[in-house]
């Protein structure tokens, strides 16, 4: 047997899991070669570490936690779907006032004098297609994601 | 290891929301799923949390048992999700040292072996760490490893044989 189909052996496989053929040869390896023969009690270490005792646990199975794990997420569920609903709301009449208000507010903020008016021109300056991009983006954010979301908590 | 007869009148049980099912789960795999939380966390508390999560989540997802070749693999999956979601709501009880665990009671030994143990799944790869925790778990397959890890079999392989000989050089300095 060569070491690496040796390592190979000991690695991807448990002990006692390997027949009494293989397990001999493997012995029989390791018995001529030092590095193997240490990766071989390395690894009895480890199993041995590894199937160390826990805590016990004889804790017995208890449907009503489970019934009132159901109903606190039910709770949870329904809160987060109605704050969606009202923040989808809120955004929608946000931008309903906008567009229905739209040129009246504009042009009280072109009257004004202040910082607002540079970024006021930079809108204007914007194309149609550009505005239009920004426009899409927003209706799909204000739509789309809480709607994906509505999705997902059901 | 539960068998194939077993394991399909278990999945009938369970989908018809049959409580003696879902005690079935539990008395089955209850030890495996705390010893598995608690290799994550060594924390009792911790690890009922997800023993608890665990079966919630199963009795909730029991009718999307699709795609896994094993109910146990299915079980493992939700438990070691379960698991990750709880370690990242409290990332603080990961770890116990050696000299806490001493100070935790006077049955320190195993507690100081436990310590130990974590130090040595401290060393690893999250994923490394990972496969060594399931691996020493249950009879696993490296094709039940790489399922409920969702990785490829050569993947599961190579990172089982990486973990076992990272961890088994860092036990034996330990000692």
């Amino acid at each position: 047997m060569k070491c690496i189909e040796f390592k190979d052996y000991i690695l991807i496989n448990k002990w006692e899991e390997l027949s009494d053929k293989v397990r001999s040869e493997l012995k029989e390896h390791a018995s001529q070669c030092p590095e193997c023969e240490k990766l071989l009690k390395q690894i009895t270490g480890l199993d041995k570490l590894m199937d160390d005792k826990i805590v016990p646990f004889q804790k017995p199975f208890n449907p009503k936690i489970l019934r009132e794990k159901e109903l606190f997420a039910r709770h949870n569920r329904i809160a987060k779907r109605n704050s969606l609903i009202w923040m989808s709301m809120t955004e929608a009449t946000v931008v309903l006032a906008f567009f229905t208000f739209g040129s009246k507010m504009m042009a009280l903020l072109n009257s004004s004098t202040s910082g607002f008016q540079g970024f006021i021109s930079f809108v204007k300056g914007m194309s149609t297609v550009s505005l239009s991009i920004i426009a899409v983006v927003i209706v799909s954010g204000i739509l789309i994601i809480p709607l994906q979301v509505m999705k997902k908590l059901k | 290891m539960i068998t194939e007869i077993l394991e399909s009148s278990l999945i009938e049980s369970l989908k018809t929301g049959d409580e003696a099912g879902f005690e079935e789960v539990y008395e089955s795999y209850k030890h495996r799923i705390f010893k598995m939380a608690y290799r994550f966390s060594p924390d009792p508390f911790f690890a009922d949390d997800v023993l608890q999560e665990t079966m919630y989540r199963i009795y909730r997802g029991v009718g999307k048992l699709k795609g896994f070749s094993t109910i146990s693999t299915w079980i493992y999956r939700i438990a070691y999700n379960a698991c990750l979601d709880l370690l990242r709501k409290n990332k603080s009880s990961r770890f116990v040292s050696i000299e806490d665990a001493r100070m935790i009671s006077d049955e320190g030994k195993d507690h100081i072996e436990s310590a130990r143990l974590h130090r040595v799944l401290d060393s690893l790869k999250k994923k490394e760490r990972d496969i060594l925790i399931f691996f020493y778990i249950d009879d696993l397959s490296i094709k039940e490893l790489a399922e409920i890890l969702k990785i490829s079999e050569s993947n599961a392989k190579v990172l089982l044989y990486r973990a076992r000989k990272k961890a088994a050089e860092a036990a034996d300095e330990m000692y």
